[in-house]
């Protein structure tokens, strides 16, 4: 369905370009049957991909371009406000979606707490998102994958290109290294340091510090016609700092991304291909509080060692994949640490869990006739949790037990089949129904204590107590594509049941005043989410762009929540409208906008007041039985293409994220406040202010990108 | 403990946020009856009792005055004699108005049941007054990076054979007429690791004190009245949520949004036995 999009920008963008026009005639002309396909979303149904370089269509976010923001535009890809760093994609929560950057997982794929991607726009190709079938060769998430692929081809001569913003600024260096080798080199950074300090420590009592970087290289090497060598390195760190001077306060909480890779592809023949990839990846977030000499500090890391391998056989009717693939998680989970005049000691091995994860597929493709095709997958999977472990019975805050495994002792093994079937016929040639189905299994999950998927929010694996999640999800879709596929439009079903979900039980004092064991503090339930997603798009022409909308259910299950009845997921979000639009005014000017609109978020509402200890204590209604007001903005956007040639353009481009200043609140908050009586000057009521909080306002934005 | 100090932070992160009205309707809100009622070793019983307001749009203030339940009926029964306690004007609390005992002082190891009577409606509890426990040692010492606040830091000489649960209440005479629940001082023993571990005593916090200009630490010249107690295990979960409750309340990185564990059948708060021990301290500017 999404190769449209840039079919459609390229259109838009090259007009008379003699030398692109003529590129893409002979892409038209030599692969008509392959483009009917990938214009209606072919076998796979919901597989979605960007062009990174075409998304100066869309509207900016302070002056850059962001996949991973436009993809929240998409049907079925709810909005998930500010922030939020998580994506939600048809009512599961964000940790159900695999993240991957050259095909190693990410664990936080966001900066500035969803304000900007991780991934820099300058050093990426294409962005593809699966949200409907997954083949066999994807799966360790419950919901979607997004799969995001740097720029790996050889250049013959040195480039540059970059962007400078208000918030922050990146380059990208793409440098030959002789005729077989090229190596990209990206960076980026926000000026935020320079600009929150010095105005926080002005105007209030607790002076604050905001930084985010991150790094990318691609090194890329064609040692003969036949195989491909690419190795990528990224890291990319956020950090927020604060002081209180009146608590003595200082805190810290920072996260992290860091990953290298080695790729291996190679082509035998124009039939039989194979790949392998090796990496290693590390995510940490931290809190870290120092008071009065006393340091406290809420570490969580995961480090994964992987390796996949792929083979591919494509012949005219079939594509058959088979592969394996292998990682090791060593993780950290949330923990506390505490030195200085009271050190709390805690047991490191009840804490690091060892996860060895794996699984084998095979997946084939096949075209019966013109009309219909049907793609058949199985994967096994399968994940055990590794001494060197200790497992501590606690009764009464004390430990009264503990069970011992020894280093490489396996302590609990999880697996099973994972079946995935499509079927696609087309009924005309610009009309096809799909059908699908996918059970798949998760590892690790996430377990959301934050109310905003913030990075406190830390990765629960597999273990003694914690089975793995799983769903079936069953999805249909109808597309149509109209007056020579310049109009499209696509309604799909889904349904999906969850099980095996975790939900946090534990509050931040219960870390503090007693022995927190992890897995205690987690309930498990089960859930089902189900609803429709319709799109329209134009593609071609001056004005182009879509209207998304979906319709959805989200609802969770847990035994000790509720009184065991179904609640609704915090995304739970029954409303999602997305209208994007692009208009070329001229060959200088072009301009584009971009209007979402959100139910709110489930929350746990406080409905009632009282007073206990001369404090305000709220009464709290069902779990997850209110919501948060909608969420709506209005993004407008306008680029000046000071020059626009095949290799080099400059564009200046002015931006106005949440043009109607629109304040939209992340959470509620209940505030009682004594108020003194006029006459006497003694307390006499207690004023009761509800109000939402919300960080971002109208951002007025400019900005200056380039290649050379 | 040290630990603790993560909480006031939290209340930091995000405070430069912009603030919305946010109005909602709650259908079918029941006011239910609060307890806030205690009684310890060697004192007589006290109790507070108010109703549980609707926080509807409608709804923007509530007067002190009418917040307190003035008409009930309250009883306290240690199993052998009864007595009905008195209603009363008292300045030192807010709401200035509390129900007291004349005659039955509270003993360690004895239990006590509360009935409360008020417009049809009963609401029962039951506690324990555990045996007091006195510290091994109390220190005042100045906070490093300042002149002028000071720390006060308690060893507690924990039973190991034992499961205890401690809770710390702070009173500095100078500005306060009673007793309030020391800031983060609801204790469990499984994280008191010895009698040489220091547990800081926070000065308490609350909405009648210095509102938004809270500071956990001690003044020179302050006189601290420090009451240790020893509670039983409601106590412990009731004051643990409501710790939780008064820090993260508004905290959209942990936030609390749990009812408290009452003790209290039919109605909200808490009903509790201390075991108490108490100790005077005057902050002086030559302590180091």
């Amino acid at each position: 369905m999404i190769c449209c999009f840039s079919y459609g920008f390229s259109q838009t963008n090259t007009a008379g370009n003699d030398s692109i026009e003529k590129d893409h005639l002979l892409n038209e002309i030599e692969v008509t049957a392959w483009q009917q396909r990938k214009i209606l979303s072919g076998l796979s149904s919901g597989k979605i991909e960007l062009n990174v370089s075409e998304l100066n269509a869309l509207p900016r976010f302070l002056g850059e371009t962001d996949a991973l923001r436009t993809m929240k535009l998409l049907p079925g890809v709810l909005t998930t406000g500010e922030l939020n760093s998580g994506f939600y994609v048809r009512g599961c929560e964000s940790a159900h979606n695999q993240i991957r950057l050259n095909g190693v997982p990410l664990y936080n794929a966001m900066h500035m707490l969803g304000f900007f991607s991780v991934f820099n726009s300058g050093h990426m190709n294409t962005f593809t998102l699966y949200k409907s079938h997954l083949d066999a060769s994807k799966g360790g998430r419950l919901s979607a994958s997004v799969e995001m692929e740097t720029r790996d081809t050889l250049v013959s001569k040195p480039s540059i290109s970059g962007n400078i913003g208000i918030i922050s600024s990146q380059l990208t260096a793409a440098l030959p290294l002789g005729e077989k080798a090229s190596i990209y080199l990206s960076g980026r950074k926000t000026y935020l340091a320079f600009i929150v300090k010095p105005i926080t420590t002005k105007t209030t009592d607790t002076p604050a510090d905001y930084d985010f970087e991150d790094y990318n290289a691609t090194l890329v090497f064609k040692p003969s016609e036949k195989d491909r060598i690419t190795a990528n390195f990224y890291y990319g760190k956020d950090y927020f700092d604060i002081e209180a001077g009146k608590y003595l306060l200082n805190g810290e909480i920072k996260w992290s991304n860091m990953a290298a890779s080695a790729q291996w592809n190679k082509n035998f023949s124009e039939t039989k291909k194979m790949s392998h990839i090796v990496y290693w990846a590390q995510y940490k977030n931290q809190l870290k509080i120092l008071q009065n000499q006393i340091s406290v500090r809420l570490p969580s890391e995961i480090t994964d060692y992987g390796y996949k391998n792929l083979f591919t056989l494509k012949t005219d009717k079939f594509t058959g994949k088979c592969g394996m693939e292998y990682i090791y998680h060593h993780m950290y989970p949330q923990r506390i640490e505490a030195q200085g005049a009271y050190t709390i000691q805690s047991d490191p091995s009840s804490h690091l869990y060892h996860i060895h994860e794996g699984a084998l597929f095979l997946n084939g493709e096949y075209t019966f006739s013109p009309r219909f095709s049907a793609q058949l997958g199985l994967r096994y999977s399968g994940a055990a949790q590794l001494g060197r472990f200790n497992y501590h019975t606690y009764q009464q805050g004390e430990i009264v037990d503990t069970q011992q495994y020894g280093k490489g002792e396996l302590i609990k093994f999880y697996g099973g089949w994972e079946p995935r079937i499509s079927l696609l016929y087309r009924i005309k040639s610009a009309q096809q129904l799909s059908l699908s189905y996918n059970l798949t299994r998760q590892y690790i999950g996430q377990v959301s204590s934050s109310s905003i998927g913030f990075p406190t929010d830390f990765w629960m694996p597999v273990s003694r107590d914690i089975p793995p999640q799983r769903a079936h999800s069953f999805s249909a879709g109808y597309h149509i594509a109209l007056d020579q596929r310049n109009y499209e439009a696509s309604a799909e079903l889904y349904y999906k049941r969850l099980y095996n979900q975790m939900e946090s039980a534990g509050a931040l004092i219960d870390m503090i005043s007693q022995q927190y064991v992890i897995e205690d503090k987690i309930y498990l339930g089960n859930g089902y989410n189900y609803g429709m997603e319709f799109i329209f798009r134009k593609n071609r022409g001056r004005l182009t762009g879509w209207i998304s909308y979906a319709l959805g259910w989200a609802y969770r299950q847990t035994p000790e929540i509720n009184e065991g009845k179904p609640y609704p997921a915090k995304q739970d979000r029954r409303h999602d409208l997305s209208v994007v639009a692009n208009f070329q005014i001229n060959r200088r000017w072009d301009c584009s906008a971009a209007f979402v609109y959100a139910t709110g978020n489930a929350l746990t509402m406080p409905e009632g007041l009282y007073l206990i200890g001369e404090n305000a204590i709220c009464e709290y209604g069902p779990y997850n039985g209110g919501r948060m007001p909608p969420y709506h903005r209005i993004d407008l956007s306008v680029n000046y293409w000071i020059s626009k040639k095949r290799n080099t353009e400059q564009v200046i481009n002015f931006s106005l994220y949440n043009a109607y200043n629109r304040k939209n609140p992340i959470y509620l908050d209940v505030e009682i406040q004594p108020q003194k009586d006029n006459e006497n000057r003694k307390q006499s009521s207690f004023i009761i202010r509800k109000r939402g909080k919300s960080i971002y306002g109208i951002i007025p934005s400019i900005s200056y990108s380039f290649k050379f | 403990m040290n630990k603790y100090i993560l909480i006031p932070l939290l209340f930091l992160v995000l405070h430069t946020s912009c603030k919305t009205k946010w109005d909602f309707e709650i259908d079918n809100f029941e006011p239910k009856i609060v307890v806030d009622g205690w009684i310890e070793s060697g004192n007589v019983a006290i109790v507070c009792l108010s109703q549980t307001r609707s926080l509807n749009s409608n709804v923007d203030s509530m007067t002190i005055a009418e917040i307190p339940i003035r008409w009930a009926k309250v009883t306290v029964s240690d199993g052998e004699t009864e007595e009905v306690l008195t209603g009363r004007i008292d300045k030192n609390y807010t709401p200035s108005f509390i129900y007291r005992g004349n005659l039955m002082v509270g003993e360690p190891g004895k239990t006590y049941t509360l009935t409360v009577e008020y417009s049809g409606k009963t609401v029962t509890a039951v506690t324990t007054i555990p045996q007091p426990v006195p510290l091994s040692d109390i220190q005042v010492s100045r906070c490093a990076d300042s002149d002028t606040l000071f720390q006060i830091n308690a060893y507690i000489d924990d039973n190991p054979s034992e499961k205890n649960f401690y809770k710390f209440f702070t009173r500095v005479t100078n500005n306060e007429n009673r007793f309030y629940a020391s800031f983060l001082g609801t204790i469990d023993d499984a994280v008191v690791k010895d009698s040489q571990s220091a547990i800081p005593i926070y000065k308490s916090m609350h909405l009648t004190n210095t509102p938004n200009k809270y500071i956990p630490f001690f003044h020179i010249e302050d006189t601290v009245l420090v009451k240790f107690t020893q509670i039983p295990q409601h106590g412990f979960e009731f004051w643990n949520g409501y710790e939780n409750e008064i820090t993260n309340g508004q905290n959209p990185l942990f936030p609390s949004n749990t009812n408290l564990k009452s003790n209290i059948t039919g109605g909200l708060g808490i009903w509790c036995g201390y075991g108490v021990t108490l100790y005077e301290l005057v902050i002086k500017r030559d302590l180091q």
